[in-house]
C-alpha cells in the first residue's frame, strides 16, 4: 500500500527524491515542534535547512532509548494533544515507559503499512487472524488487527487469553493465519503436541513472526511442525509499532518500508556508517509520522543489508536481521528489556536493592523468558517459607504489572549456574 | 524463656543438608532438634544446637544465609491429649502458631515442642500461667 504520491517500487533516483523530501518535512516539524530535537540540533550547530540531500542525515545526532524515557511522557510529540487520537504506552528503559502517540492520519498510514506486510504473507480476506502476543506487546496486537482488517480478514484481537484457550480458539475458529513472537510460537507448538492434537487438524497455515529475530534452524523445527509457512516481520515495540521490514515470498531478508523510514546501517562502537554489506546496528529515521517524529533512532538491532535485487521485484532495499545485539538489552518475547529497569522494578518491589541478583533470559526446557536469581542474604531471608513467597510474589507481580513480561524469580544460595544453551545472562 | 533457633536458607539442590551436617560436624555442633520447611525450589533449615553462636558462624563462614530467631520450647504431657491441652490454650487466646516441630530425645521423658509464634511474648506468658513447662535455653542446648 504506497503512500500518495510515492510509487510502490520505484527506481532508486524516485525513491531519494521522494525520501528527501519527505525527511525535510520531518526534520522541520521535529525542529519547531519538539524542544529536544531543537536542542540537540542546535548543539551540534545543525539548521534542518542546511539537509539538502539524504547524505547530510549523517550530520544529525542520534536518538536514544534513554531518550523516550527522559522525555515521558509527551515531551518529544510533535502535533498538539488534540491532533493525537491514540496513545500508546510500551516498557522502556528505566522506570518510565516510553509513549507513543498517533494522528488520524498516522494510523492510516500504518494500517496501510501492516497491511502491505500482510500481504506480503499472502493474507487476505479469506484468512481467519489470531493474534497471540504477549500484553507486553499490546500495541502491536492493534497495529497488526487495524492491517488484517484494511486486508479484510476476520481478525480475532489480541486478548489475554491462557495458553490453553488459545489452542481451543486455534482449533475450533479454524484459525488460518497466526501472528506471534517465535519463543510464543514454541509454547503453542509444545502445548498442542503435548494435547495430542495433530495439526492436521488445524487449518493453519501461515504463521507470522513478530518481535524478536529467529535462527533459520529453529524456523524450521516450528514450520515443520504446524506444517506452516513462516514469514518473519522487524518492528520497534516502543515506537511506532510492527511490520517496518517484512519478508515477501522469497523468503531472503527483509524488505524495509522505505516509503516510511530512512534506514541506515553504522557501527555500533563509531557512529560511523558501516561499510556496504557489512553487519552493523540499525538506525531509523521516520518520514511520515506525524505526531511522533524520530530521527536517527537507534535500534539497537543487528542488520546487514542484502545488495542484490530481490527476485519477488520489489524495490525496497532488504536486510538480514540477525541474533544478536548492538546494546544490552535483551527481548523477552518481543518484550524489549533492560538490565537496569527490570533492577529498578525489583528493587522497588522489594523496598531495598538486593546484594546479589542475576538476570537469566533465553530457553530453559520447555519455558523461554526471563528468570530472576536473587542471591539469598540476610534481609532477604526469614525463618518463615511464607515470607519468602511473599517476596517471589511481589517481584513476580511487579515485573508483570510495570513490564508486561513474566518472569520467574527465584531465590539462590549464591552463586548461580547460567552455563546452558540457548540461555544468556542479563549484563548490566 | 525464649530458646535460641537457628535458620539456615538451603537451595533444592543434592547434597546441600549433607553439606550443613558436615560442616556442624566438623565444629563440633550437636543438632538438638530440626525441621525442614521446603518449596520446589529451596527449603529453610531449622535447628537447635547445643553451640549457637558457633554453628551461625561456621554456616555463615560457609556461604549459608543464617538467622537467628527466638522459639518457645514447651513440655508437653507424652500421653493422650497432651499436644491438644497446649493448642486449646493457644487457639483461645488467639495465638497463631507460625510454624512447630517436635524435639529429639527431650529430658525426663516427656515430648518437648518447639514453636514459632506470632506473639511470642504473650503466647509464652499464657503458657506460663497455665502450668506449661518452658524449657530454658540453657536446658536445651545443654542436653
Amino acid at each position: 500500500m504506497a503512500v500518495p504520491g510515492f510509487p510502490e517500487n520505484p527506481d532508486s533516483q524516485q525513491r531519494s527524491q521522494h525520501q528527501l523530501e519527505r525527511l525535510q518535512e520531518t526534520l522541520n516539524r521535529a525542529y519547531r515542534s519538539v524542544p529536544f530535537y531543537q536542542a540537540a540540533f542546535k548543539e551540534k550547530n545543525i539548521d534542518p535547512l542546511d539537509v539538502g540531500g539524504l547524505e547530510d542525515l549523517a550530520k544529525l545526532p542520534f536518538t536514544e532509548r534513554r531518550h523516550l524515557a527522559e522525555n515521558y511522557p509527551y515531551g518529544l510529540f510533535a502535533v498538539p494533544l488534540r491532533d493525537i487520537v491514540r496513545i500508546h504506552t510500551a516498557p522502556g528503559e528505566g522506570q518510565a515507559p516510553s509513549v507513543s502517540g498517533y494522528t488520524a492520519q498516522d494510523l492510516d498510514l500504518w494500517r496501510g503499512l501492516v497491511a502491505r506486510a500482510l500481504a506480503a504473507a499472502g493474507v487476505n480476506a479469506n484468512d481467519i487472524m489470531q493474534i497471540f502476543l504477549d500484553p507486553g506487546l499490546a500495541s502491536w496486537g492493534r497495529g497488526y488487527k487495524d492491517g488484517a482488517e484494511e486486508l479484510e480478514a476476520s481478525v480475532i484481537p489480541l486478548t489475554a487469553l491462557p495458553l490453553e484457550k488459545q489452542q481451543m480458539v486455534l482449533k475450533d475458529y479454524k484459525t488460518s493465519v497466526v501472528v506471534t513472537t517465535p519463543s510464543s510460537a514454541e509454547e503453542l507448538c509444545q502445548g498442542l503436541y503435548a494435547k495430542g492434537i495433530n495439526p492436521n487438524e488445524l487449518a493453519l497455515k501461515t504463521l507470522i513472526f513478530a518481535g524478536e529475530p529467529i535462527t533459520l534452524e529453529d524456523r524450521k523445527v516450528i514450520a515443520g511442525k504446524l506444517h506452516v509457512d513462516t514469514w518473519v516481520h522487524y518492528g520497534l515495540s516502543e515506537v511506532p509499532g510492527p511490520a517496518i521490514a517484512f519478508e515477501c515470498k522469497a523468503h531472503e531478508g527483509l524488505h524495509v518500508s522505505e516509503d516510511h523510514f530512512y534506514p541506515e546501517i553504522i557501527n555500533p562502537s563509531t557512529g560511523e556508517p558501516a561499510a556496504p554489506g557489512e553487519e552493523g546496528e540499525l538506525v531509523l529515521t521516520t518520514l511520515t509520522t506525524r505526531a511522533f517524529p524520530l530521527i536517527r533512532f537507534r535500534t539497537g538491532d543487528r542488520v546487514s543489508y542484502i545488495q542484490e535485487p530481490c527476485s519477488c521485484g520489489r524495490t525496497l532495499c532488504r536486510i538480514n536481521w540477525h541474533q544478536e545485539r548492538t546494546d544490552n538489552i535483551v527481548v523477552i518475547k518481543g518484550v524489549k528489556v533492560h538490565h537496569a529497569q527490570v533492577m529498578a522494578h525489583i528493587s522497588k518491589a522489594l523496598g531495598f536493592t538486593p546484594t546479589c541478583c542475576r538476570l537469566l533470559a533465553g530457553k530453559k526446557g520447555d519455558r523461554v523468558g526471563l528468570e530472576v536469581w536473587l542471591g539469598m542474604d540476610e534481609t532477604i531471608f526469614s525463618d518463615e517459607i511464607k515470607e519468602l513467597e511473599k517476596v517471589v510474589d511481589n517481584v513476580e507481580n511487579a515485573l508483570i504489572q510495570e513490564l508486561g513480561i513474566t518472569a520467574r524469580v527465584r531465590l539462590a544460595e549464591g552463586e548461580v549456574e547460567c552455563a546452558e544453551p540457548g540461555r544468556r545472562e542479563v549484563a548490566p | 524463656m525464649q530458646a535460641e533457633q537457628i535458620s539456615i536458607f538451603i537451595e533444592n539442590k543434592a547434597g546441600r543438608l549433607a553439606e550443613v551436617a558436615r560442616i556442624l560436624s566438623d565444629s563440633d555442633v550437636n543438632i538438638r532438634a530440626l525441621s525442614l520447611a521446603d518449596t520446589s525450589d529451596f527449603g529453610v533449615l531449622r535447628l537447635i544446637v547445643n553451640h549457637t553462636s558457633r554453628a551461625r558462624d561456621v554456616l555463615k563462614d560457609n556461604g549459608f544465609t543464617v538467622r537467628r530467631t527466638s522459639v518457645a520450647a514447651v513440655e508437653v504431657m507424652d500421653q493422650p491429649g497432651g499436644l491438644l491441652a497446649v493448642l486449646d490454650l493457644l487457639n483461645g487466646a488467639g495465638v497463631n502458631i507460625e510454624y512447630m516441630y517436635a524435639y529429639a530425645n527431650p529430658p525426663g521423658g516427656n515430648a518437648v515442642m518447639i514453636f514459632r509464634f506470632d506473639r511470642m511474648e504473650d503466647a509464652i506468658e499464657l503458657l506460663k500461667n497455665n502450668n506449661m513447662r518452658i524449657l530454658e535455653a540453657e536446658e536445651l542446648s545443654g542436653i
